[in-house]
């Protein structure tokens, strides 16, 4: 049986994975949407720009979203 | 729109149910949900079953306002002998256990943020309800508020809810929509988050519930059940 483990990335990482996902689904939305609120994360309505402007920020929110997002992936682990 | 207007329109759905289902219920909302009010509900019904809505945090849950309700360790003893599930983030890290160590029964909870997906067309309270993209991840959340309501264990709960999550992501994955990817990826998440402690395997007998739900970013839905 093989084991696979998690890739130890640095935040840093994780950061840039995680912009270039929000900005490569941002880039799917038509213009017209694109600051539409679109997800919940934190119990509050974000637009993926606003989103992106935190993690950009690197808010606390900003912070835990990249968590969230490079958790979803199973595949890295932030040192 | 708020997101705690939105997911408090989901506990109404499950408060008609429990109603449907022969429960009396109670229910706590919007200005109604402070701290006062609920440990004043917990006291007077003495309930079997709560079901609640709102931020939170590891060791935090919190009501209007962002007043905090309960934390960890300091009066999460006030709910000892219930049995809850916390539409909530990050609680089942630390809020969740400590409370099952006050002898509560069992606590449902998240352990990571409860994530999902909206479509801004359905931006009105109204229209909530009828969100396709919300929609997989309300229908896991009332189909296992459902299990238990009709009186179905905390395992058949997790299992719905699971269940729940794995049909979404089934009917979002071939799809060409944008948002399909994060629907997907969110539900797979929020599946992995859940977490019950306490004794998985009870049977509550439901009947009274408590349910609150507040603007402006801050909501509180208590569902509590007992014969």
């Amino acid at each position: 049986m093989n084991v696979v483990s998690a890739i130890p990335i640095s935040f840093v990482e994780a950061r840039k994975l995680t912009l270039d996902f929000l900005n490569g689904w941002m880039n799917k939305l038509p213009a017209a949407q694109r600051n539409n609120p679109t997800i919940v994360f934190d119990m509050r309505t974000w637009s993926i720009p606003a989103m992106v402007g935190q993690v950009q920020m690197n808010s606390d929110v900003g912070q835990r979203y990249v968590a969230y997002y490079v958790g979803s992936l199973k595949n890295y682990v932030i040192r | 729109m708020t997101a705690t207007e939105y997911g408090s329109s989901w506990l109404a759905e499950i408060a008609e149910i429990a109603r449907g289902l022969g429960h009396s219920v109670y229910e706590l909302a919007r200005e109604q949900a402070t701290p006062e009010n609920m440990y004043e509900a917990l006291e007077s019904f003495k309930p079997n079953i709560v079901i609640a809505m709102s931020h939170g945090n590891a060791r935090q849950f919190s009501g209007q306002n962002a007043r905090i309700v309960f934390t960890a360790c300091q009066n999460d003893e006030k709910m000892s002998g219930t049995q809850s599930f916390y539409l909530s983030c990050l609680m089942g890290q630390e809020l969740a256990p400590s409370m099952v160590s006050k002898s509560a029964t069992s606590v449902a909870a998240f352990v990571t943020e409860f994530v999902w997906m909206i479509d801004p067309e359905y931006s009105s309270r109204e229209d909530y309800i009828n969100d396709p993209k919300a929609f997989p991840f309300r229908r896991a959340i009332r189909e296992s508020c459902r299990a238990v309501l009709r009186g179905g264990s905390w395992q058949s709960f997790y299992d719905t809810f699971v269940r729940m999550c794995n049909l979404g992501v089934s009917e979002w994955w071939n799809s060409e929509d944008a948002a399909a990817p994060q629907i997907v990826a969110a539900l797979e998440q929020d599946r992995d988050s859940l977490v019950v402690y306490g004794n998985k395997t009870i049977s509550p007998s439901p009947s009274v519930t408590i349910s609150a739900a507040l603007p402006l970013g801050i909501a509180l839905t208590l569902i509590s059940v007992s014969l």
